[in-house]
């Protein structure tokens, strides 16, 4: 099970965050074609790859002569519970927040 | 999403909000979720240092989490946060900025709450990241519910 810093790690370099953004608009590519974004060489392309896949951000499958990756849902589901673990806690700060400045008095 | 950004406006002028959001006596009057208690805290992010709170929920169950005050400025405070456990076994590491701004005669407060570490932060604006995160929350919302 990958844990959430390696998530994040996996994520904060931008062309795998690049990678990642296109595979969830586009679906299913090769690393070839992936690759063609980048100005960087194939072997930097699949260690990127092999990073993601790593984090469990990318699964990939065999088609033919080719290696297929996509966006593994599961990889990223840690990462939205812990924005809305975190979203959760500050909304019910700001609620109380507010509710601390009505009743400490007036405005100076 | 990989950060959180809450914005709230409030009626009151911002050295007034600042001072509950930074002030050990303001914050412990608002920090946690409704019905959470605090039961030991050094919550004081007027200085760099040390931070922690000992909270319980309604239900019973503590709540640890703590960091370090990072940086302190005119109308803003970033510091780490993390979750500890009874163990002292720590989470991951992750950083909150609080800002005030003027807002007509009221304040526009702002939590920014990220897992990324600081540099990695900055260059991900650079990178127009935050739309791409909110396709990447969609689709991982839709997949694993």
């Amino acid at each position: 099970m990958p844990d959430l810093p390696q998530t994040f790690a996996a994520l904060a370099d931008p062309v795998r965050f690049a990678i990642v953004d296109r595979l969830l608009r586009e679906g299913e590519l090769s690393a070839g074609d992936l690759g063609k974004d980048f100005d960087i060489s194939a072997p930097a392309v699949s260690q990127h790859l092999g990073i993601l896949r790593e984090a469990g951000i990318l699964t990939r499958r065999a088609r033919a002569q080719k290696r297929l990756y996509s966006v593994e849902p599961q990889g990223l589901s840690d990462l939205v519970d812990w924005a809305n673990a975190a979203r959760q806690f500050w909304e019910s700060g700001m609620n109380r927040l507010e509710r601390a400045l009505k009743n400490q008095g007036p405005t100076q | 999403m990989i950060d959180v950004t809450l914005t709230r406006r409030f009626d009151a002028p911002p050295t007034r909000v600042f001072a509950f959001v930074t002030q050990p006596d303001m914050l412990a009057l608002w920090w946690g979720h409704d019905g959470w208690s605090i039961e030991e805290a050094e919550l004081d992010f007027t200085r760099p240092g040390p931070w922690f709170a000992k909270m319980r929920s309604d239900e019973g169950n503590p709540f640890h989490h703590g960091g370090e005050v990072l940086s302190t400025g005119d109308m803003t405070v970033t510091f780490s946060w993390q979750w500890l456990n009874a163990n002292g076994r720590q989470s991951d590491v992750s950083t909150v900025t609080f800002s005030v701004t003027a807002d007509g005669d009221g304040s526009l407060f702002t939590i920014h709450h990220t897992g990324l570490p600081d540099d990695d932060f900055g260059r991900s604006h650079e990178m127009g990241w935050n739309a791409s995160l909110a396709r990447l929350t969609a689709f991982a919302s839709t997949q694993s519910s």
